[in-house]
């Protein structure tokens, strides 16, 4: 999340008209050598300040026309991200979608199987709400065939059915109860539940 | 019965084939086969190795060309397929070596693993365009199959000299079959009735699972969830033999 750019703007005044080190800034500021480092790097690939061969730094016009100019100064993100993503983060619900997109026709125990792991805390009641929601939203629905009903008074547990693959995100539930998809970028609407 | 994932001894020769392929001393020997009968749990633990790790799954079909391979692997890529095969190749492999550099960073190993591959595993024109993918981008390729892909490769040297490793899924040991009653069954299973069910089962995974299940039913409603041993399930249908059909019962007398 974007917060307010405290070290940097403080860095950028503390250089103002002069050329310095990174000692002589530290000495200036009541901040220690890395954090001035780390400051003096992002202001010098937003173009504010130059790196001289001497190891000194100096504003550039770019720097001296913000810093006038008074504006705050913001840590976050300066534009689209472009670049490539990494792979999908290896969550239980994530790694559930991966199972369900390989499997295509499942039950619970089926995707507990392929993508529980050790860590996860109560794999099941979070694939049960899961499910759920997934099923309001249109992407899962139950078949009529239920699986595992060996016993004579066994009623057997749920199969599914995958409907709408989007992609190998999983989509997420948001506050509200809607769907959130990563692969389409929209919000997509739930049914309310019973 | 409960939820699990029992760690086999073929899970274990599965993931140290993975090591070892990992560490192979040729870069374009990244072929892998994974083979053994039906029901030893291959696919299962594929999947699962699968759905932890990202990696592109695909079941070869039996009349596969190798334009429908294309599209199967730019679907899993969710890319429009090209009309040209030459265009679709390009498409392929720029998708797999963007993959494989996003799991790099992550430190993962991306791989294309192909289930039911003895489908394939005699088509040269199939075979020669993963060993392209191979050699040209490095990438893993997991050929599974139920055994004849050994024999099918020795036709096509050019191929079978890219396997760097082969895993064959043997029947369960009776430490696989204490694993799996372990891990799966709600009810304690005495050695000696474990024991029992490795032999008649003959070690496959399918139907080591479906005595498991008699067992926990029959232990549930007559021991009271206490262990069951061999001496009280006597004279229980425990499963059906898998060559015969016929029911399997547990020995009176021992």
């Amino acid at each position: 999340m974007a917060g307010t750019a405290t070290w940097q703007i403080a860095v950028l005044g503390a250089i103002g008209r002069g050329v310095l080190t990174a000692d002589a800034i530290a000495a200036h500021l009541p901040m220690d050598r890395h954090s001035v480092i780390v400051a003096v790097a992002r202001l010098v690939s937003r173009r504010f300040i130059d790196r001289h061969e001497d190891g000194t730094f100096q504003l550039t016009e770019e720097g001296r026309a913000f810093l006038s100019r008074g504006e705050a100064m913001r840590s976050g993100p300066r534009g689209p991200h472009t670049g490539p993503r990494p792979p999908p983060s290896s969550s239980f619900r994530q790694r559930a979608w991966s199972a369900m997109r390989l499997r295509r026709r499942f039950g619970l125990a089926d995707i507990i199987t392929l993508a529980a792991r050790d860590g996860d805390s109560d794999p099941d009641s979070n694939l049960r709400r899961w499910l759920g929601a997934l099923e309001r939203a249109g992407y899962v629905a139950t078949l009529s065939t239920r699986a595992g009903a060996h016993g004579r008074f066994s009623r057997g547990t749920k199969v599914f059915r995958l409907l709408r693959d989007t992609g190998p995100l999983a989509p997420a539930i948001r506050q509200g109860g809607a769907i959130y998809d990563h692969n389409l970028r929209e919000v997509v609407p739930c049914r309310p539940a019973r | 019965m409960k939820i699990g994932f029992a760690e086999t001894a073929n899970v274990a020769r599965f993931h140290a084939a993975l090591g070892s392929l990992e560490r192979r001393g040729a870069a374009e020997a990244c072929l892998m086969v994974v083979d053994g009968r039906p029901g030893l749990g291959k696919t299962t633990t594929l999947q699962r190795w699968a759905v932890e790790n990202e990696v592109v799954y695909l079941r070869a079909k039996k009349e596969w060309t190798p334009g429908w391979f294309l599209n199967d692997l730019l679907d899993e890529f969710r890319i429009t397929p090209q009309h040209s095969y030459q265009r679709r190749f390009a498409q392929a492999m720029e998708a797999m070596l963007s993959r494989q550099s996003a799991m790099a960073r992550a430190k993962k190993t991306f791989a294309v693993v192909i289930d039911e591959a003895d489908h394939i595993s005699r088509n040269s024109r199939i075979m020669e365009s993963i060993r392209d993918f191979s050699d040209l981008g490095d990438v893993v390729f997991i050929l599974v199959g139920m055994g004849r892909i050994r024999e099918n490769l020795v036709l096509l040297p050019q191929v079978a000299s890219r396997v760097a490793q082969y895993v064959r899924f043997e029947p369960a040991t009776a430490a696989d079959v204490r694993a799996l009653a372990d891990t799966l069954c709600e009810v304690p299973v005495a050695d000696c009735l474990a024991d029992f069910v490795c032999r008649v089962t003959d070690g496959f995974n399918r139907e080591i699972v479906e005595a498991l299940a008699t067992i926990e039913r029959w232990g549930k409603r007559n021991a009271g969830g206490e262990l069951v041993t061999l001496a009280a399930m006597a004279g229980v249908a425990i499963v059906n033999d898998r060559r015969t059909g016929q029911p399997i019962i547990v020995p009176e007398g021992i």
